[in-house]
């Protein structure tokens, strides 16, 4: 399978480039090529990528300011004609960083990093928790702990029983980030951590005291879940 | 790609690049004449106005293009003029070098621009 990702760089050649790339590869599957970070930010927050190609120097955001902004993070490779941002790249935890001019070579062995590290999550089943950005810094949360998700427009609600985060993002962007088989999408503004659930009525279930209505056309899968979580 | 770039190119570079798709090596090229050339008009006009943090950031953007045409040495006094705009507090300090610098682009355009015109008629 392809993997999906984006481009983000000012220099219409560098953009150009790494198209190109993706496209003599046939491993890699753009999603979107974007001239400013804001661009990106905005499509981010309505898509999930698994990996961007991102420019550092950009006019307005630059490459590490739009790394604050998202509501999750992909993978990430830096793309810059500076070595000089190598050790603020390692710090933002990066998967690997292309010096421009990039050589076909090294572009596959950084797409090649990206696969390992995915594969690797895929199989061993690591994906026990996820980072989302609330209140202006990332905070990491335990699946186990999140008894549902549910979408407000541009927003999320991630309800643990402790506490509620809220973060800028969509349900669909939640969906894709959980990859996980407890969860269900039970209702178009609700996802549910189908072991957290304590009832479930015709229409409607509760989790933790929580009622959430089940739409008509989820209702089948989540009786089947249900019969083998 | 049967095609043999110009001997002053960095043809083992370029082959990495583009392989046998000399369509898209075409398209690069007439992409860094238009793109490179704009942005290297508005470099002089930034030079002319002693601006050298934006002459800097443009040339630190245009530094890579060159080399996506071959023109790996010129990538690399770019840089050593990035370098030098750093170190200064107008554009008399990176003199004679700067100038140099902008003669070697200037020239460079009608290198690639040659360049393209024979790939156009070898295909």
């Amino acid at each position: 399978m392809k993997l999906t990702c984006i481009i983000v760089d000012d220099e219409p050649l560098s953009r150009s480039f790494l198209e190109k790339f993706c496209e003599r590869s046939e491993r890699a599957k753009i999603a979107g090529s974007f001239a400013s970070a804001a661009d990106a930010i905005s499509f981010l927050d309505k898509n999930v990528v698994e990996a961007i190609f991102l420019d550092v120097e950009m006019p307005g955001i630059n490459g590490f300011q739009m790394l604050d902004k998202l509501s999750y993070r992909p993978r990430v490779i830096m793309t810059t004609s500076k070595t000089d941002y190598a050790f603020t790249a390692f710090e933002y935890n990066v998967t690997d960083f292309l010096k421009k001019p990039i050589e076909f070579n090294r572009f596959l062995d950084a797409l090649t990093k990206i696969e390992e590290a995915s594969r690797n999550t895929a199989i061993g089943q690591e994906v026990n928790d996820i980072m989302i950005k609330t209140n202006g810094s990332y905070i990491r949360l335990r699946l186990d702990d999140i008894l549902y998700v549910e979408g407000m427009g541009d927003y999320i609600k991630y309800v643990t029983a402790e506490k509620t985060h809220i973060t800028h993002s969509t349900l669909r962007a939640a969906e894709e980030a959980i990859h996980d088989g407890n969860f269900l999408k039970v209702h178009r503004s609700y996802i549910v951590n189908i072991k957290k659930i304590s009832n479930f009525t015709d229409n409607c279930l509760s989790v933790n005291g929580n009622m959430i209505p089940v739409s008509k056309s989820n209702k089948a899968e989540l009786l089947e879940k249900l019969k083998t979580a | 790609m049967d095609f043999v770039f110009h001997q002053t190119l960095d043809r083992p570079f370029l082959e990495s690049m583009y392989g046998d798709d000399l369509v898209y090596a075409k398209e690069v090229f007439a992409s860094f004449l238009k793109e490179t050339r704009a942005e290297f008009e508005e470099i002089k006009q930034l030079y002319g106005r002693n601006d050298l943090k934006g002459m800097r950031y443009k040339l630190h953007k245009i530094k890579p293009t060159f080399s996506f045409v071959g023109l790996t040495a010129l990538t690399e006094s770019t840089e050593k003029i990035i370098s030098t705009c750093d170190a200064s507090l107008n554009t008399t300090d990176i003199e004679p070098g700067c100038s140099e610098l902008f003669t070697t682009i200037e020239n460079s355009f009608l290198l690639i621009a040659g360049e393209l015109a024979r790939m156009e008629k070898h295909s």
